[in-house]
């Protein structure tokens, strides 16, 4: 990210609202600084839905999330929607 | 794992619209400071409360009992995953832990080569996945002998540097010993080479034994053939070199507790350089002593280490956790974050001219892409589908790829889609497809054939959205259509022989496709070009 980048989105505003959809499309609105780690809006999502941090995986088009980024490094935009999805596991005797 | 287990993680996903009135919405204001949320509704059906890691974890404790009965040498793979740490490198649990564990997962068989010209060997090359040397790792090795001197180029992962490139020479005079460790089991010899430091040489103030240690990992066969070849380039080699040759538990015994960290003498080897006497085990699942030495010394990762994350400085990393190393232990379900740390890792190995060729989707792609009402195995709306995933091919165009790799998860089990040529629909005609170069396609690699089944209705319909989707000022009804009837192959491959090792097939299917992976793909030429479908692989 370069440092233009930065400077360009901060007259949009300090804060942005960002939408985490669960995968039965449950939605929760954050409101969030864009200098601001992602891991704050992380454990506020699960603490509200009662899960552990580390069940969840959070995605941004497509991209995993780590909670140390922020809506800035990733370029998110207003109203941008993040996925919060299970991890997932298997071994092959699922059938 | 029962029926219900399974239907309880699919019950779990309820359907989801863009503009329902249903869900229940929660704000908060979140400051650097401090956060609120403003407005709260409960939520009545707690789906993410249900634990989800005990169901696989139990399973896993029940196969640990069985399989002690039933080991045999397929599970020598799994202590590919073993990472050797390395002396120099014990303090730093990142290290020890993340880098070596790397190339213990890869074959390297091709990454390994001696460079013969007629009959006149001039230099012996190793492609290393990574070298330590002193207290500098470096990955994408070239190391080389020549009749005169030693040298090895490579890249350190120090992030903050702009120049990571490393590149040494020795000359022979200036080795001081080079002593190699054959693990005959699992087909790898683990080499240290004592240099002379290059202060050292102009200071000449330091014990005999100081210098600095290169060392690095060969995996493969022929090892013999290669310590050959190096000691015929000068006989000084052959005077330096001791090898080592342990049986087989005692080898194991010093490989994996140095893996573990329990025992930080684990590596060090006889100073006189003796060989000690090789047993010679053949593998005999009957024989208890040994099977326990195995289990006994798996890695025991205790120590807490921060989470790593790989690759550095990439948007897209993938961050690794102490639990998500420990799912490396044997008999483990892997989760979503190996998958996509290990498809990364190979992405990475690609040559950077021909990374455009591919693309990986991980491992939560299918996840979004399958109706979470309907379940995968019914979601036949592909323009749904193809919406819930519209942004994650924002910035990539799939038509334009000759191999697009979704990994593919559901009732815990893992399977691997592979995509080939899709841009070629538009142009190509079935007339006579056993002539074509480049016919589009789509294979399933299942490594229990017949689990995932139905994916196929699925795949096509998506393709074919997606198609759509991607040229609105050309869209023809007539190509797009296409996709419904584009080729979807499931191979025959290569199955496990047990319940919990799903993943790291699927990360062997990807690796040896990419290793095998060609310019022109036409299924109908399958064994020509994709050998690894049929050849039975080693090791298994």
């Amino acid at each position: 990210m370069s440092a233009n980048n930065d400077e360009d989105k901060k007259p949009a505003g300090e804060h942005i609202n960002l939408k985490v959809k669960s995968q039965d499309g449950n939605e929760v609105f954050f409101k969030i600084k864009r200098s601001t780690q992602l891991k704050k809006l992380m454990n506020a999502y699960c603490d509200r839905q009662s899960v552990e941090l580390n069940s969840i995986a959070f995605l941004f088009d497509g991209r995993r999330l780590r909670a140390e980024q922020t809506p800035d490094e990733l370029e998110m935009e207003e109203g941008d929607e993040i996925d919060a999805m299970l991890h997932q596991t298997g071994g092959g005797v699922g059938f | 794992m029962s029926i219900s287990n399974c239907n309880k993680l699919e019950g779990i996903e309820q359907q989801q619209s863009d503009v329902g009135v249903d869900h229940r919405t929660f704000t908060f204001i979140m400051d650097t400071d401090d956060f609120a949320f403003t407005e709260h509704l409960p939520q009545s059906d707690s789906d993410y409360s249900q634990p989800k890691q005990p169901i696989p974890d139990s399973v896993h404790e029940e196969d640990v009992n069985s399989s002690q009965l039933d080991l045999n040498p397929y599970q020598h793979q799994r202590l590919y995953q073993i990472p050797a740490s390395t002396s120099s490198e014990l303090p730093q649990m990142d290290d020890a832990f993340c880098r070596p564990s790397s190339d213990h997962c890869t074959g390297e068989l091709e990454m390994v080569r001696t460079l013969m010209e007629n009959e006149d060997v001039t230099t012996v090359v190793f492609y290393p996945d990574h070298m330590v040397y002193h207290d500098t790792y470096c990955t994408d090795c070239v190391l080389t002998f020549t009749s005169s001197c030693i040298k090895i180029e490579g890249s350190t992962l120090d992030d903050d540097d702009d120049d990571n490139t490393l590149s040494l020479q020795w000359g022979v005079q200036d080795i001081l010993s080079i002593k190699s460790q054959l693990y005959g089991l699992v087909g790898m010899a683990m080499v240290t080479i004592h240099v002379l430091m290059e202060d050292t040489l102009q200071a000449e103030n330091t014990e005999s034994t100081s210098g600095n240690e290169l060392k690095f990992v060969i995996i493969g066969t022929n090892w013999y053939g290669r310590q050959e070849a190096i000691t015929s380039l000068n006989v000084k080699y052959k005077t330096l070199w001791s090898s080592m040759l342990e049986s087989e538990s005692e080898v194991f015994c010093e490989f994996l507790s140095a893996g573990t960290l329990l025992d930080p003498n684990g590596l060090t080897y006889n100073s006189n350089g003796v060989s000690v006497i090789q047993s010679n085990n053949t593998w005999d699942p009957a024989n208890g002593d040994t099977l326990s030495s195995f289990t006994k010394y798996f890695p025991n990762f205790d120590q807490p280490f921060d989470d790593i994350i790989y690759p550095k400085g990439d948007v897209d990393a993938v961050s690794i956790s102490k639990r998500d190393v420990d799912l490396l232990l044997p008999d483990t379900f892997v989760n979503d974050t190996v998958i996509d740390f290990y498809i990364k890792y190979l992405k990475n190995k690609i040559k950077p001219e021909d990374k455009h060729r591919f693309h990986f989707f991980n491992s939560f792609f299918f996840r979004k892409l399958a109706d979470p009402e309907k379940g995968p195995l019914h979601a036949s709306e592909g323009k749904a589908a193809f919406q819930r995933v519209r942004k994650w091919t924002r910035k990539v165009n799939l038509f334009e790829k000759d191999y697009v790799f979704i990994p593919v998860n559901y009732n815990y089990h893992w399977s691997l889609i592979v995509m080939c040529h899709l841009g070629e629909v538009a142009t190509y005609k079935d007339d006579d497809v056993t002539k074509m170069t480049k016919v589009p396609c789509v294979l399933h690699m299942d490594s229990i054939r017949g689990s995932h089944s139905g994916l196929k209705d699925l795949i096509q319909s998506y393709l074919k959205e997606e198609w759509k989707g991607r040229r609105l000022q050309e869209a023809s009804e007539d190509i797009s259509s296409r996709f419904d009837n584009i080729r979807f192959i499931s191979l025959e491959l290569p199955q496990q022989p047990n319940s919990f090792d799903c993943g790291l097939f699927l990360l062997h299917y990807v690796e040896l496709f990419l290793e095998q992976a060609p310019i022109y793909f036409n299924p109908f030429h399958l064994t020509k070009t994709v050998s690894f479908v049929e050849k039975m692989w080693e090791n298994f």
